[in-house]
């Protein structure tokens, strides 16, 4: 167990090594040069020379990689271009605000995937496990973009329910911020229920085809019991991974809801960074996100582990 | 039957009530230039430099909050109980921090306004008014300028203002080519300021030049006068640390970067400002479809600066007031001169007669604009000469001759490159379109992030055309330099014309007015022929107020104003 | 060389009683023949004339159906013609992918070991950056054009089909047949080309239809924050991106219409590709 931890926590190490490279080097391939950029195109050939040369854009890579990184490890990911302020604090507030709208939507998305995904299983073949599969297929695969301009037409310009943007006013309570938050977070609920109700309705038709449910039938036990007792417990477990895996996918499509929604959160930020290439900001923004994407990954399969042995063996690739 | 003409009434309605606001600021303009025209031939003349700003600072009182709101700012503006609060949307946040030595967009200048003050303030109506200069002249061949220090202005901390911050502001890191994108290519050179006194600053310059006042203003936006001791440490990020200390009639309280900038009333403030609001917020937006959703909420009272597009939904609400000022801001669509097919000016004077410059206007900019005719000397600078090179107007038979005379009958393929700004992608699309009126002549769209563009493209365009954007100034000289002198450093049609090179040096040494406008008729006639690039037309600038708000003061520039504004009813 | 002929019959019969494969192959070709001969079909030129601008925004009418856009065009004739630009993107990015994903993966899996590990890892590190974020870098750096976008998601395509490949060719690697050919001393590449590849073509099949969905989704979505087309060229996501802006006017429709369109193609393809892949499941 302790083995498998130390290995998992090892490769995570080196692949959050390799990401950093990614980014830095990504981040570099951006076109023009960080003195224009942050002159502006009116300042003159020698000012943005002097610029490079004062902020060290001008040394060898390697040399500005083990800067940065050395200053990352530190918590210092330098100052945002656009901004004139720390990275860190800029990403600090992009974060907190996704957040808000990440937890709106899987407070919304997770027990609704899990009864759909149950539902489907129960009433496997029938119409409504149809509807729901192929309906949770079809909302998964439309993007984000469509359907959030669809809410917006629907219920913001034509029934006038909610709000078209996703900031509410400075200094409203929870209750408007809520209101506001809710028409961005569905369509990223609509492409998870696909996700989670698919994986749930897998697992506890497994689950339901499994000896130890067909023996507690034998035994008489009534439905419901066993649906809560055995099939739930089992079937909920590949749940959390998929939940977890799709952390990634969450903020990607946060960049697009964001934008859409005009949201101070990370997506929109990194976005921002990527127009104006804001190269410290970018790079400290995709970096914390493909760590974040890690950490999750990495407790997700611990936790996986943990609760089933059985992985381990199988996972040791 | 595609192409009859819709009407909307709303937007008739609209147009209607613009017309009067256009003929007020002509009248306005024409009162204004002939102030600076006295002003300028006083200055230049070494005359009596006291009459002539007493005039320029009369002048002030009397601007922008116009027409549209009946009556002008403060004598609308009735006490209500409790503290007074204005909020006004800027759209885009600013593009870099709010630094003197950085900011180069109208949102940033916007913002940095509002604390920091310039020796003389570049107007709407083409006025250089005094502000922390109280005074001005030259000596007869107008090379050498002394500048009064208003006496008794304070900054927020308390220091008050000498001759030194001035002479450690222009000597400081915006003249060190340390970046200042303003100052430094605002073609004129300047030596060293010195002080005289303690309240006398002069400067001497490389040639004589009778704009000089224009380039200590607001026009030349880095060069606002802050203390000697905040340049002593001058690094960047500290104008926002040191917490936005300046002269202005406002004290910054808070700014959160892309979000919000909150500012209380200067108490200690030098001017009048009895009818000053308790407190300012300024809300920045990425978009204009995020601001106008603020505004339609109540959350703003006033959204300054929008483009015509970006407002078509507040314009069709008859009850906000549209305030708009028709200003020297210009699109500038460039040739690459070196190179086929633009390296004949017959090619580009095609591109120049397929435009429908009024259509244009109409479409893009919702009427907010007036034609250019392809030089950068707007009809209300002082020195414009009406008489020389008649108005282009579109012509698609000439335009396909002179193609077809070029040897492009079956004609060519080029890029169109330009930044996302504004109108500029639409206009660039219109462009296109109306080049493939022309037998086989296609442009190739690209739409690219200022920095990009401004990296990439803007100079380094190869057998290509390209869009880019002039903001307003007071006097035409930024435009007529840098853009087009054959060693320009934004001469982005790399046109080459020994001629033009000596008309410009005339121009801005020229003795007096009636002389530069002699010079300018030559420079209008020399571009309108050469066509370096094409100006197809002047842009308002645009603000919203909500009806009960007045007293909003705007420059071309971006600059706004609302000590003077306040809440009726 | 064991592709089992009754297989191809069987998983026919499969598909002609799937109602989802139907559903969606229809809603596919239509768009498809649209993408092709649009046109000829579209009411108006979908590139318009200067003139068109005074007649922008207008709201639907019996003339323009689906009303016009900032510049006055057809916004009916713009979404016929846009299926165009949506669907030769998504394909040409999923060959891309699908060819290099297939290369990689087998070198991968027939390898197995040392390079086995050293490319997982880097992959791992390519796909924890979300796949929105990694082309926007990728598509500022190289350029916003169309051939950008079909370059940049062929290759984050490429990790995700080799993945899948990588999987399949481990199951192959030990038996007889590889084996066999190993003993004749072929070379890696004849193996992995001539021996190996025809046996998993199907999966390279199912993956290629699923990544053409995905395909479709990010190129829509890339070209909807700016990236990809040209401004004047009907493009459904660049259509929303201009316009989305007019919706606090209440200006909906340059906007709805192409949502629509994006969502009835999406959905087609992936229940095309999900009855395809049940065929193959059974």
């Amino acid at each position: 167990m302790t083995r498998f931890v130390i290995r998992r926590i090892g490769l995570a190490l080196v692949t959050l090594f390799l990401l950093s490279i990614l980014v830095f080097v990504g981040t570099q391939l951006l076109p023009g040069d960080v003195g224009r950029r942050v002159l502006g195109p009116f300042a003159t050939p020698e000012a943005v020379d002097a610029l490079n040369e004062r902020l060290g854009t001008d040394r060898a890579l390697v040399v500005q990689y083990g800067d940065w990184i050395g200053n990352a490890v530190q918590g210092d990911l330098g100052d945002s271009i656009s901004a004139s302020r720390p990275v860190t604090e800029l990403l600090g507030r992009a974060l907190r605000n996704s957040a808000k709208l990440a937890v709106v939507s899987f407070v919304i998305v997770v027990p609704l995937g899990l009864l759909g995904g149950i539902l489907a299983a129960l009433r496997r073949g029938k119409l409504t496990d149809r509807l729901i599969t192929v309906g949770g297929l079809s909302a998964t695969v439309i993007p984000e973009f469509v359907s959030g301009i669809v809410l917006i037409i629907v219920f913001a310009v034509w029934l006038d329910w909610f709000p078209g943007t996703a900031t509410a006013p400075p200094g409203s309570g929870f209750i408007t911020q809520l209101h506001h938050l809710i028409l961005p977070a569905i369509p990223l609920v609509l492409v998870l229920f696909g996700y989670i109700a698919r994986i749930t309705r897998a697992g506890v038709i497994e689950a339901l085809e499994s000896d130890y449910v067909r023996t507690a039938t034998l035994k008489g036990l009534p439905r419901t019991t066993i649906i809560r007792r055995e099939v739930l417990r089992n079937a909920l477990l590949p749940t959390i991974a998929v939940v977890a895996s799709q952390i990634g996918y969450l903020i990607g499509g946060l960049v697009v809801v964001e934008v859409l929604f005009n949201y101070q959160g990370i997506g929109r930020l990194l976005f921002d960074a990527a127009q104006k290439a804001d190269f410290p900001l970018l790079a400290g923004g995709v970096l914390v996100v493909g760590a974040a994407f890690q950490v999750t990954m990495l407790l997700a399969d611990i936790s996986y582990s943990v609760l089933n042995p059985r992985i381990r063996v199988g996972g040791k690739t | 039957m595609r192409n009859k003409a819709k009407k909307r009434p709303d937007r008739d309605d609209f147009k209607a009530r613009k017309m009067s606001r256009r003929g007020l600021t002509r009248r306005v303009t024409l009162f204004g230039i002939s102030i600076l025209l006295l002003g300028f031939l006083a200055a230049a003349c070494g005359g009596d430099d006291d009459a002539a700003t007493t005039t320029v600072a009369g002048a002030t009182t009397t601007t922008a909050a116009g027409a549209t709101t009946t009556t002008g700012g403060a004598a609308t503006t009735q006490p209500t109980a409790g503290p007074v609060t204005v909020r006004v949307g800027i759209s885009p946040t600013p593009s870099v921090g709010i630094e003197p030595v950085l900011i180069n967009d109208e949102s940033g200048l916007a913002v940095f306004g509002q604390t920091a003050q310039y020796l003389v303030f570049s107007d709407d109506e083409l006025n250089a008014v005094p502000v922390l200069a109280e005074s001005w002249e030259s000596n007869a061949a107008g090379d050498v300028w002394t500048f009064k220090i208003r006496q008794g202005v304070t900054f927020h901390d308390g220091t008050p203002l000498t001759a030194a911050d001035v002479v450690a502001t222009f000597n400081g890191p915006i003249a060190e080519g340390n970046a200042a994108s303003a100052y430094v290519t605002f073609g004129v050179s300047a030596g060293a300021a010195v002080a005289l006194d303690d309240f006398t600053v002069q400067f001497t310059l490389d040639q004589p030049s009778g704009a000089f006042p224009f380039f200590v203003s607001s026009d030349n936006y880095n060069a606002a006068i802050l203390p000697a001791s905040f340049w002593a440490d001058y690094s960047e990020g500290s104008y926002a640390q040191g917490g936005f200390n300046g002269t202005g009639a406002w004290m910054n309280e808070s700014y959160d970067p892309g979000v919000s900038a909150v500012y209380v009333k200067n108490p200690n403030y030098w001017g009048d400002n009895s009818n000053q609001p308790d407190r300012m917020e300024i809300t920045f937006f990425d978009t204009e479809a995020a601001a106008v959703t603020a505004f339609q909420d109540d959350r703003l009272d006033v959204i300054h600066g929008i483009s015509a597009s970006g407002g078509t939904a507040l314009f069709q609400d008859s009850s906000n007031i549209v305030q708009s000022i028709s200003t020297a801001q210009h699109r500038q669509i460039y040739f690459d001169t070196t190179s086929p097919p633009f390296d004949d000016k017959r090619v580009r004077q095609a591109m120049a007669l397929m435009l429908d410059r009024q259509l244009l206007i109409d479409g893009l900019l919702g009427g907010f604009g007036s034609v250019g005719n392809d030089h950068p000397i707007w009809e209300f600078y002082p020195m414009y000469d009406s008489s020389a090179a008649s108005q282009r107007e579109e012509n698609l038979a000439e335009a396909q001759s002179l193609l077809d005379a070029a040897g492009y009958a079956d004609g060519f393929t080029a890029a169109l490159d330009t930044l996302a700004f504004s109108e500029l992608e639409s206009l660039a699309q219109l462009v296109q379109s109306s080049a493939a009126q022309l037998n086989n002549v296609n442009l190739e769209v690209g739409v690219y992030d200022s920095g990009t563009y401004y990296g990439d493209y803007w100079l380094a365009a190869q057998g290509s055309m390209g869009i880019v954007n002039y903001g307003h100034r007071g006097v035409p000289n930024v435009y007529l330099g840098a853009p087009l002198l054959s060693d320009g450093t934004w001469n982005a049609s790399h046109w080459v014309n020994a001629e033009y090179d000596a008309l410009f040096d005339q121009f801005v040494t020229a003795p007096d007015l009636d002389t530069q406008t002699g010079i300018a008729g030559q420079i209008q006639t020399l571009l309108n022929d050469e066509v370096p690039f094409i100006v197809p037309y002047y842009i308002d600038f645009i603000s919203i107020l909500k009806p009960n708000f007045a007293g909003l003061e705007t420059t071309g520039m971006g600059h706004f104003n609302v000590v003077n504004s306040g809440f009726t009813g | 060389m064991t592709i089992p002929s009754a297989s191809r019959s069987q998983r026919w019969a499969v598909l002609r009683r799937s109602a989802t494969f139907w559903v969606g192959a229809s809603i596919t070709l239509m768009w498809v023949f649209l993408a092709i001969f649009g046109e000829l079909i579209a009411p108006f030129d979908p590139l318009g004339t200067p003139q068109d601008v005074l007649n922008k925004l207008d709201s639907p009418s019996a003339e323009h159906w689906f009303g016009t856009d900032q510049l006055g065009r057809d916004v009916l004739s713009r979404v016929i013609v846009g299926a165009r630009q949506a669907l030769t993107v998504a394909l040409a990015a999923t060959a891309l992918g699908t060819v290099f994903g297939t290369f990689v993966g087998l070198v991968v899996g027939y390898f197995g070991g040392i390079v086995d590990d050293i490319i997982g890892r880097i992959l791992d590190a390519f796909l924890s950056i979300p796949l929105v974020i990694t082309a926007m870098v990728a598509l500022t750096a190289l350029g916003p054009n169309t051939l950008g976008v079909v370059i940049v998601i062929g290759l984050v395509f490429t990790p995700l089909i080799a993945k899948t490949v990588r999987a399949a060719v481990l199951a192959e690697r030990h038996l007889d047949y590889v084996s066999a050919a190993q003993l004749r001393r072929e070379g890696p590449l004849h193996i992995m080309l001539v021996e190996i590849l025809p046996n998993v073509t199907n999966v390279i099949t199912v993956e290629f239809t699923v990544r053409l969905g995905y395909a479709i989704f990010t190129v829509l979505a890339l070209s909807f924050l700016g990236f990809g087309v040209e401004p004047s060229v009907p493009d459904w996501g660049l259509a929303i991106a201009q316009h989305y802006g007019f919706l606090t006017g209440d200006i909906w429709w340059p906007v709805l219409f192409p949502a629509l369109a994006i969502a009835s193609l999406v959905v087609g393809i992936n229940l095309l590709s999900d009855g395809i892949a049940q065929a193959y499941e059974s």
